[in-house]
């Protein structure tokens, strides 16, 4: 049986529910009481839980599920103090609500930046023990007995002492006039009995045996199927098109047109690929036409010493560069990243003169539903967004481009429509991890330990877009995360040159977002350092590091792990990468072969994590794991190139990502730790590359600063 | 193969596979080693490694990885199908 009740009658259920909560069909909790309404509707407004009479207790996820595993730990926390086992649960997509549903840290309904879990530790236990108390105290009262004689478990409250027991179905039309207990206890981590377990992902039989719902798989009745071109060339247009030859093909119904783009609309996704095919579509190439990869590189070239925004300043760094040179300096470039996520990007909806209903698995819920208000001049109100399940995000989804491009075109077809892009749209038009430039200079002194740090971060201020809230007088603050490094040097000065993509190429958030930009220059330069000093790189970081016990911990674990001081064979190496972000430690170890050939295998990757309190270990390991894999495809073949304003690849074949069977042992270790959960989907990706840069060091003894890596770069006959 | 070549012959999809042996061990092997994540890739992964164990009983993990390298997987339960596969084949 699914996780998931058939999401449409759950919400229509649920709205009956709040009307008619007072009846006792249903009761809903949530953390603040409404103050326009009494008893049972007052719970309804920040509510993630739902109490039937009979059946299952329903959750409901105000994250999305992308595959990291929320929904599962999201569950452990309201049944941990619930009192239920996740066998009595069922889970709901909370529909797109940002006033009850908005992830606290980031003020929107959102699910990324490796935040839903440190957002809602808190939030979502309380949520729990609330329900729970509520319940206690309603049966205690029929029972005439003090609350504090009764105890919950697994569904129930039980009174030991008179062997009575209730079940929290059964207490519902007394819970409704209990009052909302505040500032419940929350159980001590000592005794959790859930949270910290190996527990099973909840949503795993549907997706093992075909049931589980994707976006791609909304089918609304009397839907028809779109495919699209949206014009190859950044800030071009439609110029012009005939719709003949598509209208031939047997099943198209329509070929829609909007400034940068043409649908065909068909009865089945087939012909309309088949009628797209046909069609002889003239672009416009606009402002970029002209444009290569060599014009973008020089640009971002230039942009190295442009004109920079100072961020962090600590002790004074020219003058340390004075004294203390010969100043090391090194560039690091990083290329133009795809997110290729696995269910190609895709949006049904059904534009009505009264409403809209849409259909789409998004990281950005209210969003969604706002543009799609924008696009159709609907209310806001009479917009509805069925959320599902996503076949990945890793950020793909954290921007609506694919929501207001099928908005666009649903507007102008009578019944739904689902717009599915082909896997060269989405590659051809994604929101780019634009080029990341990074010039280092340090300074060491007489003991070889370094004396400063300047780094300038050259990108995009995806923030000054996308979050404007997460910059400062100019400064993306996502893209300096942690350019000052976590180690002991006494002057660092990070400053940012602000370098956005040409007009009309979309650029967003990326897996590890700032660490995987900062984190391959910051292990990359202090092992150069360290080199250059003379001293093991693990030692060296040991040195610098004394004042981060969590940083340093992970790192003791991993060398350890690894074997750091036995010998490798000729041709092998290890190298160092360390991440602190997400609230999070990660210390990762990769070891490497290296041919005279320059052939690159990748022996194994040993990643030890302190990601504080761990709710479930299981998830843990499986997204290290994940990060380091999306970190391997872009380390070794992610690249992506522009060519008269357009991108060159458009799929798997040139623009490939990590197999099976070059996947490497791979090692996670949890570091035990009792602090503040850490967020651990995005905590794997950054290390990886600078780690195999350190590796291959060691091996050729050449220094790699640019990615993708490159094998001709490694030959040594 | 071009799915041209599938015309007229028996298909099998994910909704059925867990009525064959091999099917069944794997969907087993499945949820016991936990190996989804966001899940989109993972019907075909199933396919593909029925299509192994039927060929191979018992695979090495260089015949898996050879059968298993034409499905892409970008959240990375590569090595989880790894075990999965090799716990199925072992009954």
């Amino acid at each position: 049986m699914s996780i998931f009740d058939k999401t449409n009658a759950a919400v229509s259920r649920r709205q009956f529910l709040i009307g008619a909560s007072l009846t006792g069909a249903g009761l809903v909790i949530g953390l603040q009481p409404s103050p326009s309404s009494a008893a049972a509707e007052a719970f309804e407004p920040s509510a993630f839980i739902r109490i039937p009479v009979d059946g299952k207790i329903v959750f409901v996820m105000p994250s999305v599920e992308m595959g990291q595993g929320i929904y599962t730990a999201v569950a452990m926390l309201l049944a941990e103090e619930l009192e239920v086992t996740l066998d009595q649960v069922t889970l709901e997509h909370a529909p797109a609500d940002p006033e009850r549903y908005a992830n606290p840290l980031l003020g929107d309904q959102i699910t990324g930046g490796s935040l839903a879990i440190r957002a809602v530790y808190e939030q979502m236990r309380k949520a729990g023990a609330t329900a729970r108390m509520i319940l206690v105290n309603a049966a205690a009262r029929g029972w005439e007995v003090a609350p504090d004689t009764c105890k919950a478990e697994a569904g129930h409250v039980v009174h030991a002492a008179s062997g009575r027991r209730a079940s929290y179905g059964s207490l519902i039309h007394a819970a409704v006039s209990e009052t909302v207990p505040q500032d419940v206890p929350l159980k001590p981590a000592s005794s959790f009995s859930l949270i910290g377990q190996p527990v099973r992902r909840l949503d795993s039989p549907e997706k093992v045996n075909g049931t589980a719902k994707f976006g791609i798989d909304a089918r609304p009745e009397g839907v028809s199927y779109a495919a699209i071109a949206i014009c190859p060339h950044f800030g071009g247009k439609l110029r012009s098109v005939e719709d003949g030859p598509a209208m031939a093909v047997k099943g198209v119904k329509q070929v829609v047109r909007i400034e940068d783009a043409v649908a065909v609309v068909a009865d089945n996704t087939g012909a309309a690929r088949k009628g797209l095919a046909a069609l002889s579509i003239e672009w416009d190439p606009g402002p970029n036409a002209a444009l290569s990869q060599a014009d973008l590189e020089k640009l971002a070239e230039d942009a190295i010493n442009g004109s920079a925004l100072p961020h962090i300043q600590e002790g004074d760094v020219a003058k340390a560069e004075i004294e203390h040179g010969p100043v090391h300096e090194f560039v690091y470039r990083q290329p133009i990243l795809t997110h290729s996520a696995m269910e190609p990007m895709n949006c049904t909806l059904h534009v009505r003169s009264d409403g809209c209903d849409v259909w789409v698995g998004t990281q950005i819920m209210g969003r969604a539903r706002q543009a799609v208000a924008d696009v159709t001049g609907l209310p806001l109100p009479k917009v509805v967004v069925h959320n599902h399940l996503l076949g990945g995000g890793f950020g793909r989804r954290l921007d609506v481009d694919g929501v207001i491009l099928a908005a666009k075109i649903a507007k102008q077809v009578d019944g739904p429509v689902k717009v599915t892009w082909s896997r060269e749209e989405d590659i051809r038009h994604d929101c780019y991890r634009y080029l990341n430039y990074s010039k280092v200079t340090a300074t060491l002194g007489a003991d070889g330990m370094p004396v400063s740090w300047r780094h300038r971060v050259i990108g995009p201020s995806v923030m000054a877009r996308w979050l404007p809230a997460f910059t400062r007088d100019g400064i993306d603050l996502d893209i300096m995360a942690g350019a000052e490094t976590p180690y002991a040097i006494p002057n660092k000065y990070t400053d940012f040159v602000r370098h956005e993509a040409p007009d009309g190429m979309l650029t967003g958030n990326w897996r590890g977002v700032g660490a995987t930009r900062n984190i391959p220059v910051i292990e990359g330069g202090i092992d150069e350092l360290a080199h250059a000093a003379g001293v093991d790189p693990l030692e060296y970081r040991r040195r610098l590091l004394q004042h981060k016990p969590r940083l340093l911990g992970a790192l003791h674990v991993a060398a350890e792990k690894a074997g750091w001081t036995t010998a490798l064979p000729q041709g092998q190496g290890r190298g160092i990468a360390l991440t602190e972000d997400f609230g999070s430690f990660a210390a990762m170890i990769s070891e490497v072969t290296v041919g005279n050939d320059g052939m690159l295998k990748i022996d194994r990757i040993i990643c030890a994590v302190d990601c504080g309190q761990v709710i479930n270990p299981d998830t843990v390991e499986a997204q290290i794991q994940s990060g380091i894999i999306y970190g391997l495809s872009a380390a070794l073949y992610g690249r992506i190139t522009v060519h008269n304003g357009a991108v060159v690849e458009s799929n798997f074949d040139d623009s490939p990502v990590l197999r099976i069977n070059e996947t490497p042992r791979i090692e996670v270790h949890i570091v035990p730790s009792s602090e503040a959960p850490g967020g651990i989907g995005e905590l794997g990706t950054p290390g990886v590359a600078p780690s195999l840069f350190n590796a291959i060091f060691v091996v050729t003894g050449k220094r790699l600063r640019s990615l993708p890596i490159d094998h001709n770069e490694l030959r040594r006959v | 193969m071009p799915v041209a070549d599938a015309a007229s012959k028996p298909i099998t999809t994910i909704e059925a596979i867990g009525e064959t042996a091999e099917g069944a061990r794997l969907q087993k092997a499945w949820l016991d080693i936990d190996v989804v994540q966001c899940g989109y890739c993972q019907s075909g992964q199933i396919m593909s490694a029925v299509a192994l164990l039927v060929g191979n009983p018992s695979p090495t993990d260089d015949d898996i990885d050879a059968v298993m390298a034409g499905n892409i997987c970008r959240c990375g339960t590569y090595p989880r199908i790894r075990a999965a596969i090799m716990l199925a084949a072992q009954g």
